[in-house]
């Protein structure tokens, strides 16, 4: 009888399950995806070489070099001597390596802050409209489907058009303002789901105030799908900045970006593709990291959904 | 059914209503001077003021949008001061390549995503199944023009298989490439998680007890069914997959609506990027509809109230 009673205790899921708090939970399920803390560990290594930039990089990005290019005026091959262009240099003369280093910092700027606005937005339109309900949700669902409609790159290359003077900032802001409907639509399912729960209609029926059940016990709860996709987004953020860029519909010059290396390099790929190739590859050692994390996330926040 | 139709066709037209607000008031609502923004960096006073008076910028914005909506019921999506030509003209003449090039990258990514996630369903947990699931995730993570500039070096400069770029049939064949090898990630998951919940159902246990082979059961009985929501799907990914063509058709020197786009943001033509946006929203609304009426004849199961 004591045996069959005590019988659960030794399943070690069980114990773990019992003893550790929801973080500790989410962490070790994190941890053991491997993936997911490589993906980590990518990004990690981005966000580093984004903020050491200045410290990292051998020469200004910017900086066209006399030196840089050869005696008929072409790009240098990669040199390997003290202070020299480890990765050769661009049709202008500029060094490979220290515009590359310079570029992460407008990809992890673009795809964080963008993505920080269109979960703003996305998710105050989502639970306004999954809470509301009625006209206004039909409303607001109604206007995210037609944000939906819009190929992004046109929609954001037409905003971005029409902005005199732009700067990085502006980028991310048009990107962030037009990108908001597919949060909006998971933070909208997801409402739906917990506003039907007893503690929403306990928070309501001992008098709590609209903004109050919205914050303190809806919000938290839709937490999970809305960062799960917000990591997703970075990645793509990231590429769509670096496609902007390639178009000249991105961050304006000089400010390196690698999507204006490929524009620079897809011009000589042909003689050297050195110069498409990296940038190519940061692109998709950040972008594979965020969407690593992001799958990882996913896994680890939906515990059932991994037994399935 | 009827009735499910007629009310699909009046929300495909009410978003078209709003993508026209939405497109009419970023381009024209939000610049001080539309006037000079349509007529050109270059242009004269003389010229602006024309376009300023053809524009109805003295009236309201409001009233100025219904003339546009007018304008637009009669063909007339703006004219293209730098290349002084209709903007009609020139997307009806870019458009084609495009939709052509479309039809070419959703069947790469078919022909690339249906195997791989029928592999991964079919041999879950094990090597294979890993082994797809993160080739598709590099797959996703690289940029659709990137992977073009790729398959460029590799099959048409150093093995001069295609042609380097051009419209023509065999030109067609990189382009489709480059978006299958980016874009089939998520049929491929969307297909692996379906076969998954279906390979569990009752038909399909039945389909195996009267002892049929493992791959015939998922062949005919299982990806059968699990193909509805990639058909879904289809519809869904229409508008992104028109965006990554957009870049795609740089790369090749495709003549659609991306190099028009391409052009018409180095010359600063505000009326022809206007144009296309407004077409490609248009095509997306369009494309959707004609999914979800051929989806109600299809599938039985589905009732409409």
């Amino acid at each position: 009888m004591s045996e069959l009673l005590s019988a659960p205790a030794h399943d070690p899921e069980r114990v773990v399950a019992e003893t550790e708090k929801p973080w500790q939970g989410f962490m070790r399920r994190f941890a053991q995806r491997r993936l997911a803390v490589f993906g980590l560990v990518l990004v990690v290594l981005m966000v580093s070489l984004a903020i050491f930039a200045p410290y990292l990089a051998p020469h200004n990005p910017t900086t066209e070099f006399p030196n840089g290019l050869s005696a008929v005026g072409a790009p240098l091959p990669p040199q390997w001597s003290f202070k020299g262009f480890f990765l050769g240099t661009d049709n202008l003369g500029r060094d490979e390596l220290s515009q590359l280093l310079y570029g992460a910092r407008i990809s992890m700027q673009v795809g964080v802050m963008g993505t920080l606005i269109t979960l703003i937005i996305g998710t105050i339109v989502g639970i306004v409209a999954g809470y509301a309900g009625g006209w206004l949700d039909n409303v607001l669902m109604r206007f995210t489907d037609i944000m939906l409609a819009f190929p992004f790159i046109l929609f954001v290359i037409l905003l971005d058009s029409v902005i005199p003077n732009p700067s990085v900032a502006t980028v991310y802001s048009v990107i962030g303002v037009l990108g908001w409907a597919g949060v909006a639509r998971i933070a909208r399912s997801a409402t739906l789901s917990i506003a039907k729960n007893e503690y929403v209609t306990a928070a309501r029926s001992i008098g709590g105030g609209l903004p109050r059940i919205l914050l303190r016990h809806v919000l938290p709860n839709a937490f999970s799908p809305i960062l799960v996709y917000g990591t997703l987004q970075i990645a793509n953020y990231i590429l769509l900045e670096s496609a902007l860029s390639f178009l000249g519909a991105g961050v304006p010059d000089p400010i390196p970006s690698w999507g204006k290396m490929l524009n620079v390099g897809f011009k000589f790929f042909l003689v050297d593709p050195t110069l498409v190739v990296w940038p190519g590859i940061m692109l998709v050692i950040a972008t594979l990291g965020f969407n690593l994390v992001g799958d990882g996330l996913n896994d680890a926040l939906n515990p059932r959904a991994i037994r399935r | 059914m009827l009735q499910y139709i007629a009310r699909r066709l009046l929300w495909a037209l009410l978003a078209v209503l709003g993508i026209s607000a939405i497109t009419y008031v970023i381009a024209f609502g939000i610049p001080s001077n539309p006037a000079k923004m349509i007529a050109g960096q270059h242009a004269t006073a003389a010229t602006v003021h024309a376009v300023y008076m053809q524009m109805h910028l003295y009236l309201p914005l409001w009233e100025r949008f219904l003339l546009f909506l007018w304008g637009m019921l009669h063909g007339n999506f703006g004219y293209s001061y730098v290349y002084h030509r209709p903007v009609l003209d020139m997307v009806a003449a870019a458009a084609p390549a495009t939709m052509m090039l479309a039809l070419a990258a959703i069947t790469a990514e078919l022909l690339i995503g249906i195997p791989v996630g029928i592999v991964s369903a079919a041999r879950k947990g094990r090597l294979a199944d890993s082994v797809l699931t993160i080739l598709t995730l590099v797959g996703i993570s690289m940029p659709t023009y990137w992977v073009g500039m790729m398959l460029l070096l590799g099959f048409s400069f150093k093995l001069g298989w295609f042609p380097m770029n051009g419209y023509s049939a065999l030109g067609v064949v990189l382009p489709a490439l480059s978006v299958g090898i980016t874009g089939s990630a998520y049929y491929a998951r969307i297909l692996r998680s379906t076969m998954l919940e279906v390979m569990h159902l009752d038909y399909v246990r039945t389909a195996r007890a009267k002892g049929l082979g493992e791959w015939r059961v998922l062949l005919h009985h299982t990806v059968r069914n699990a193909l509805i929501p990639v058909v879904t799907m289809l519809g869904l990914d229409f508008s992104s997959l028109l965006g990554g063509l957009i870049v795609s058709e740089v790369i090749f020197g495709w003549p659609g609506l991306g190099l028009l786009a391409n052009q018409a943001i180095g010359s600063l033509d505000e009326a022809v990027i206007e144009g296309v946006t407004l077409y490609a929203a248009i095509a997306v609304v369009i494309v959707n509809l004609a999914v979800d009426v051929v989806y109600a004849f299809l599938d039985p199961r589905i009732t409409y109230s």
